[in-house]
């Protein structure tokens, strides 16, 4: 073995230094000489065969510089693993790309990379004796914001790379899109692309949104000094990432009043040539300088690598805890499978050349296809249509509307349609400008499909390209429904992202997968995660035949263990339907058959004969079934739509401060007829043009608010309401209890000093439960003025988020820009966040009531990020309160606020006891008054044998802000809305449902009860699941450690009953408009159904 | 009030755990572990003594956590996957090797393990999780026996096999203490032994021995002499004398303690890449719960209701500290026995009453939840004594993700010498996530290269 020469002499020769970056994606390779001057390089996507590129790289480089000896170092996040085999040092990306920076750059701020799947942020500070450290951060787990977000994107709205290269930023309006997850940026991209926004702005969107993740998330409020340098392949090649950063963190070094060195955003963030290089380049300079303690020898050659590709590999995969069997053992079992379970060609009965008859037309506008069929009078399809959506809807149906009429011209027909039906999520914009007749969930579409050809049926699973919808059914009813929630993990599209990042068409995939004698076994859940484990195990060695085995293998946990959340699906039923698209893909059938068959040896499984045009079907069946006379102007008419859109300034809504682009797409149905079609608003009041609509919306939505209550929203409002409270006794008066021995004129100048305080509360978190008690408490202590912050909103959001230094549940990581927004008021003189540990509640005989963790903790975040470099509480003159209360306790409370406030309000004991007693006096106050609602509400719904919904959700939950408005949208469809809190306490209510025993305890079934919140949304279960005129819907939030253990458990209460109770859980700051309104539809049309149910018993009764 | 038409009749009773009896232990198999490997390894004399018949599960590996979440509720932390997982994994194994049905494994095994310890969240919540994961899977009714450290309060049965005793107890604390003494003498061997292989396998025989001797009836008299001779045993290893930078790992109990892929054995991983790694101590751990005890009951008794109540909490707080003054006085007696300085380790507890006040100011101690807090006292403390501090927390973890790690953002502005990185671990992503802990070692390196060359510039004579 020859000794490494860092001179870069040798006994034999020169000896060149090689860095090799070996990353999720793609693998960097340079090649360096003795002045550490680049003289070779290449980056080139891997598709999963990293080994096999690096050894592509090295046979070049060896061709290349025969008479050269050389030094390897490899980098990035699949160089561990080969630096062994490849005899070379192995240097962490984050430190070559710091060296890499401090050597080329060493008037470097900071760096920001973006990678496939990394992102990293450097920042070097300085101290007072002027040594330079630096500090770094990567992204955790989550994948958002990298290179993966966008890449994701790319194939969803038809840009190419190459155009996305010349996107500049010219003034695009920029749509929010959720960056902080590729599954969720792709949901809300989908929403965008059926909007018809263009593909340019889309992306440049999208391209903001990943700037932002990376600033909230990853540089967790701390200050990106200049020079920045931008550094990853994303940055090399995607310009307008660039241009966003350059408008971006100028912005945030305002707010933190930092001063950088030029004016010039140009010269403060830069790109250099060579950003992707960098890692490769550092690895290189950080190694060869010794800087390095991985012992490195020369390159002796690709015998090992070779031997690693061809059998090393599979070996240690097989010895890895990873290794599953792969989808079928012999090509009899694939003949015998795809005998049961392949679709059958579609091949309908036609009628004949020349003839006349009549069709239904249903369409189907999905989020990654659409379809069309005709239904022939007797409900049987002849004709159907199935495209890949090429981005906007209403330019694909002209497509298949020009098809169909080449269909029917090239066979002489004499059609008559006699009603046409869509669903789908496009479908209300296809309704409109197709002048269609009835617009059908897709929920409800997908089961009069299944019923049709499949009526005796256990379950329905429908597998979309966006969703997985799961249906239960009962003698051919449904009688319930999963969706997934936001996450798409395992669903059509995921299926398809995968196969065309293999470069293999969707078609082909189970040839691929069935190719696999093994698998690796990924983990169930969010897709980026699956995402990862994809990365990891292409690093390990996998073929794609294999993951692509592994992917269809993951898919039925998807579906079972996070929509369903059943794992013991043989309680669920044993006849099957499996439909959607996906179906066709026979892999992920293989794989649904095999995991349903493990666990109910006789389960029937059909896949449905129609499979990827089940909701089309299901909407025509609809309008069959409605028999009304159709409206629809003609195929031949439809054909020939024309539309434009319009995206700028002048369509920016401008009915509230948060400002929303919209598109406004003007569709001319017929010559001289248009309608104008409103997309991308936030909110309904987005959907109006001009002022007057808006006031009529306005007003058609106060007489509905005032039909139907939301106690949720009354909630949300009157808990800041100030209540009343008796004055403070003078000296000497002997009142209640207390003697109350102040001095008067003491007490006056006290009083002056109180009154001249203006305390600022937030609006967050348990603040939903306790306001009335501090507000009071401050208030009967003669506190001048208290100011809330703003409810939870996108534009507080946004102005705010630069505070926050983790990544906690939006409940609470949204709290920096409540307080942000506090200090903006201008006029505080304290801000008050209490720290409360215990809080009183009606659920009895509990161990605890303690408030969740992060509840008690965020005050502690909050005091630790406005003090580090910018204090901004303190340059404002704003005093943080914190107090420490164990509201549970009322001895405590009173102890803890006056050890705690005595000297900043001086107090007397008295005093406190005074405020302390007001405050609990208008917390109950506050309990009370809802519980009058409540109890008004539930007798009217016995009255009318109507359903309410009872909102299952933590406090928090009633801030319209993080509810996303869910329950006004229950409100407006006429369904009042309950809370905990608003669930009358009296025996009279409870006994009859809970017995005398259990009233007020959940102890007989949940024995850790020791999170308030938790205990009491158990017991609300308890008490809707006796309940007929209640449903629930329970709010849970993403990262909630509370509400997880809870979920099955949940369901089990409410499921045995049989009460209709709905999911929306893993909510988060981003809101899926289209993904809520299918799932709001569909409980629309299941309460409704319930509600007739209870009519029917009434009547019954009555009758009997 | 109006009342409804009518009342849905159908209820659910909740999972159900029945009792393990004394009349059944003969005829039933305990499965159990803890936490790591080392610490089941001693429990095994514990029920081998009390005449139990068991099946040590040993170490977590990757494999449970497909099993917990295939289970389990969505979106839970990993330890409860990790836990709940292996449990699973172990009942489908068993089932497969002995050929035994479902129903006869529920009558024939019962699980015993911890429980609780963490509290905030959902790892506090575990014992109704493995019971749903059980039902699920199929071995309804199957018999589980958690110990947690006294914050919750399921039930025991009067008539129970295994009762939470002052006899468990203390086969529960000696087995920790005793599992902590090994992980201490690992930390200090592994990075300097000249040759690892070997200097392990003592370890490991030294080990041995000491179980042995525990699983004796009158262990407690023989423990003194056996871990002589364990400590002599580890002393005799050959060391280099090296100057390594010393790593700190702490974080919620499970990241912080599964020696094992539950934590991507970090503390391993770490010593086999040049540096040293802090021990980290579960009888520290149940020290701390017993601290927080103790300072509830002191709110408790200060602000009780009334008298009675003020006895009723005085005496429990007498009690809890008579059991911490238990585990002090086993663990000085073990460690003194062991010698740990005859090997280059020092053994000792915190100092909790002084970690709680350094904290307080950002993280007040009776935010209570996990060990958030600590991890805060901690960085504040080893700031200027260690040369890496690594928080590992279970993915959403909601005391360290949700506000330690935002608590941290002020520690970092004020103590900027310190060198720190926050994991979250969720079993799978090992490579990127050791590829974080690679880096700070490095930084953990340089600084204390560094500190020599500093040192050896203020030793030069002028």
């Amino acid at each position: 073995m020859l000794d490494k020469d860092i001179s870069g002499k040798s006994k034999t020769g020169t000896v060149l230094n090689c860095g090799l970056d070996v990353g999720s994606t793609t693998v960097k390779a340079v090649v360096m000489n003795e002045n550490n001057e680049i003289i070779w390089k290449r980056y080139e996507r891997h598709n999963t065969r990293q080994s096999e590129l690096v050894h592509e790289f090295l046979s070049e480089i060896l061709k290349t510089y025969p008479s050269s000896l050389l030094s390897l170092f490899v980098t990035g996040s699949g160089g561990r693993s080969l630096s062994s085999i490849l005899n070379a040092g192995y240097v962490q990306e984050v430190n070559a790309v710091s060296y890499a920076v401090e050597t080329l750059h060493p008037d470097a701020g900071s760096v920001i990379e973006l990678g496939g799947q990394d992102a990293k942020v450097i920042i070097w500070k300085e101290d007072t004796n002027g040594n330079k450290s630096s500090i770094s951060f990567m992204n955790d787990k989550c994948a958002g914001g990298t290179g993966a977000t966008i890449d994701k994107i790319f194939s969803k709205i038809g840009l190419p790379m190459e155009e996305a290269r010349k996107v500049k930023l010219s003034g695009q309006s920029l749509h929010h899109i959720a960056a902080k997850c590729g599954v969720f940026a792709e949901t809300d991209v989908v929403g965008l692309v059926k909007a018809g926004v263009n593909k340019e702005e889309i992306f440049v969107s999208l391209c903001n949104a990943v700037v932002k993740q990376n600033l909230e998330v990853l540089v967790r409020g701390n200050i990106l000094k200049d020079k920045v340098i931008l550094l990853g392949g994303p940055h090399r090649f995607i310009p307008v990432l660039a241009e966003l950063w350059q408008k971006t963190l100028p912005e945030t070094w305002d707010l933190h009043g930092w001063d950088p060195a030029v004016s010039d955003p140009e010269e403060q963030i830069i790109v250099p040539d060579d950003a992707h290089y960098y890692a490769a380049a550092g690895a290189v300079l950080f190694g060869a300088g010794s800087k390095t303690e991985a012992a490195y020898q020369l390159f002796s050659g690709l015998d090992e690598l070779d031997n690693f590709i061809n059998k090393g590999r599979k070996k240690q995969l097989e010895n890895s805890g990873s290794f599953l069997k792969g989808l079928i053992s012999s090509t009899e079992e694939l003949k015998e499978f795809s005998r049961h379970y392949s679709i059958p060609p579609f091949s309908p009965k036609i009628p004949e050349k020349g003839s006349d008859f009549s069709v239904y037309i249903g369409i189907d506008g999905g989020s990654t296809s659409s379809k069309l069929v005709l239904l022939d009078i007797s409900g049987e399809p002849i004709y159907k249509d199935y495209i890949l959506s090429e981005g906007n809807p209403v330019v694909d149906l002209i497509s298949m509307f020009n098809t169909l009429k080449k269909w029917i011209s090239d066979r002489e027909y004499n059609m008559t349609v006699l009603g046409t039906g869509v669903t789908g999520y496009a479908s209300t914009i296809l309704k409109e400008a197709f002048t269609l007749d009835i617009e059908v969930v897709e929920t409800v579409a997908h089961m009069r499909a299944a019923v049709k050809y499949y009526g005796d049926t256990d379950i329905i699973c429908d597998i979309g390209g966006q969703d997985i919808k799961i249906l239960f059914m009962k003698n051919n009813r449904v009688t319930d429904f999963k969706l997934n929630t936001q996450c798409s993990a395992g669903n059509g599209y995921f299926l398809q992202g995968m196969a065309e990042q293999f470069n293999i068409p969707v078609e082909e995939y189970a040839n691929y997968a069935f190719k696999a004698t093994s698998a690796p076994a990924f983990n169930y859940g969010c897709a980026v995660f699956m995402e990862q484990d994809k990365v990891n195990f292409q690093q390990q060695g996998w073929s794609k035949e294999e993951i692509m085995a592994g992917l269809a293998l993951v898919l039925p946990m998807n579906i079972w263990n996070y929509v369903v959340q059943e794992s013991n699906i043989a309680r669920l039923g044993k006849r099957f339907v499996l439909q959607g698209g996906t179906q066709k893909n026979l892999a992920a059938v293989k794989a649904q058959v095999d995991y349903i068959k493990k666990r109910i040896p006789d389960s029937k499984i059909s896949v449905h004969k129609y499979a990827d045009i089940g909701g089309a079907i299901g909407a025509a069946l609809e309008v069959k079934d409605k028999g009304d006379i159709s409206i629809f102007p003609g195929i031949r008419n439809s054909a020939h739509i024309t539309f434009t859109t319009e995206n700028n300034e002048s369509t920016r809504c401008r009915f509230c401060t948060n400002r929303c682009p919209r598109t406004f797409t003007t569709i001319n149905t017929t010559p001289g007829t248009s309608i104008l079609f409103i997309s991308g608003n936030g909110c309904d009041r987005g959907l109006c043009e001009t002022t007057e609509s808006l006031k009529e919306l306005q007003s058609r939505k106060d007489s509905l608010r005032g039909a139907t209550p939301d106690l949720s929203r009354v909630a949300a409002e009157s808990i800041f309401d100030d209540y009343d409270f008796d004055t403070l006794p003078l000296k000497g008066v002997y009142k209640k209890g207390n003697f109350y021995k102040n001095s008067n004129k003491s007490h006056e100048i006290i009083m002056q000093k109180r009154q001249a305080m203006v305390i600022g509360i937030p609006r967050l978190l348990n603040q939903y439960y306790y306001n009335p008690f501090f507000s009071t408490y401050l208030r009967s202590l003669g506190i001048g003025k208290i100011i809330y912050s703003d409810f939870t909103s996108p534009k507080l959001w946004n102005e705010g988020n630069k505070w926050g230094a983790n990544d906690p549940c939006f409940p609470a990581k949204v709290a920096p820009a409540h307080i942000y927004n506090l200090i903006n008021k201008k006029e505080l003189t304290h801000i008050l966040f209490p720290r409360v540990t215990h809080l009183p509640g009606s659920v009895e005989n509990t161990s605890g009531n303690h408030a969740c963790v992060i509840q008690m903790g965020t005050p502690e975040v909050i005091g630790a990020v406005f003090s580090r470099d910018k204090k901004l509480l303190v340059e404002n003159n704003i005093d943080y309160l914190k107090p420490l209360v164990n509201l549970k306790n009322r001895v405590e409370a009173e102890a803890n606020l006056f050890d705690y406030f005595q000297h900043i309000f001086q107090l007397t004991k008295n005093e406190n006891t005074h405020a302390v007693k007001a405050g609990y006096k208008a917390m109950e106050e506050y309990l009370s008054s809802l519980r009058f609602e409540g109890k008004k509400i539930i007798e009217e719904l016995i009255r009318n044998d109507r359903m309410g919904i009872l909102l299952i959700g933590h406090p928090y939950h009633h801030d319209p802000g993080l509810n996303h408005g869910i329950p006004e949208k229950f409100q407006m469809l006429g369904y009042p809305v309950l809370t905990i809190e608003s669930l009358p306490m009296d025996d009279d209510f409870l006994v009859p449902l809970l017995g005398r025993k259990a009233t007020r305890e959940i102890n007989d079934i949940w024995l850790r009860d020791f999170n308030r919140n938790l205990n009491h949304k158990i017991w609300a279960a308890k008490v809707a699941a006796k309940h007929p005129n209640l449903a629930v819907i329970d709010l849970s939030s993403f990262k909630c450690g509370f509400d997880a253990p809870a979920y099955a458990f949940l369901s089990n209460i409410l499921d045995t009953s049989g009460t209709p109770h709905f999911l929306f859980h893993d909510i988060d700051q981003n809101k899926p408009g289209a993904t809520f309104d299918i799932r709001i539809k569909t409980i629309d049309y299941f309460l409704k159904h319930e509600e007739r149910s209870l009519k029917a018993y009434a009547s019954a009764k009555v009758y009997s | 009030m109006l009342q409804p038409k009518y009342i849905r009749e159908k209820e659910w009773k909740g999972h159900i755990n029945p009792p393990f009896l004394k009349k059944d232990k003969d005829k039933v198999i305990v499965l159990f572990n803890y936490i790591e490997r080392r610490k089941s390894f001693f429990l095994r004399s514990f029920f081998k003594r009390n005449g139990f018949q068991y099946e040590d599960l040993g170490d977590y590996i990757l494999e449970d956590v497909r099993w917990g979440k295939e289970y389990g509720n969505r979106m839970e932390c990993n330890p409860m996957y990790f836990t709940g997982g292996s449990l699973l994994r172990n009942l489908f194994r068993i089932e497969k090797e002995t050929g035994l049905s479902k129903e006869e494994i529920v009558k024939k095994y019962v699980f015993v393990g911890g429980g609780g310890q963490c509290g905030p969240c959902r790892y506090g919540m575990y014992p109704q999780e493995y019971l749903k994961a059980l039902d699920d899977a199929g071995f309804k009714n199957f018999r589980i026996v958690i110990f947690s450290t006294g914050f919750t309060r399921d039930p025991v049965h009067r008539n129970s096999a295994l009762k939470i005793n002052i006899n468990f107890r203390l086969g529960m604390l000696h087995s920790a203490i005793l599992a902590d003494i090994f992980h201490a003498a690992e930390c200090a061997i592994r990075p300097y032994a000249i040759d690892k292989k070997s200097a392990l396998e003592i370890i490991e025989n030294a080990q041995e021995h000491v179980n042995h001797t525990f699983g004796k009836k009158r262990y407690i008299f023989k423990l003194p002499k056996a871990l002589k001779e364990a400590g002599n045993m580890i002393a005799d290893i050959p060391k280099s004398d090296i100057e390594l930078p010393r790593i700190l790992v702490t974080g919620e109990i499970f990241a912080n303690l599964a020696h094992n892929e539950g934590n991507y054995n970090i503390r391993r991983f770490i010593m086999d890449e040049g540096c040293e790694v802090l021990p980290g101590y579960l009888t520290q751990r149940i020290m701390y719960d017993m601290w927080r005890m103790i300072k509830n009951y002191d709110r408790f008794i200060k602000y009780a209701e009334n008298n009675k109540d003020r006895i009723k909490y005085t005496l429990i707080r007498i009690q809890i500290r008579f059991r911490k003054m238990f585990i002090e006085y086993f663990w000085n007696s073990f460690i003194k026995n062991f010698n740990p300085s005859g090997f280059g380790a020092k053994m000792e507890f915190v100092d909790l009453d002084m970690f709680g006040e350094i904290g307080k100011p950002y993280y007040h101690p009776e935010i209570f939840g996990g060990e958030g807090n600590l991890e805060i006292s901690e960085a504040l403390y080893y700031a200027d004594k260690v040369d890496g501090f690594i928080s590992s927390k279970p993915f959403g973890c909601m005391p360290s993700s949700g506000v330690s790690d935002g608590v941290m953002a002020k520690i970092m502005h004020d103590k900027p010498e310190l060198n720190f990185l926050s994991i979250e671990t969720s079993g799978d992503n090992e490579v990127s996530i050791l590829s974080r802990v690679s880096m700070l070692l490095f930084k953990a390196k340089e600084k204390l290269k560094k500190r020599i060359e500093q040192e050896e510039k203020s030793s030069v004579p002028r």
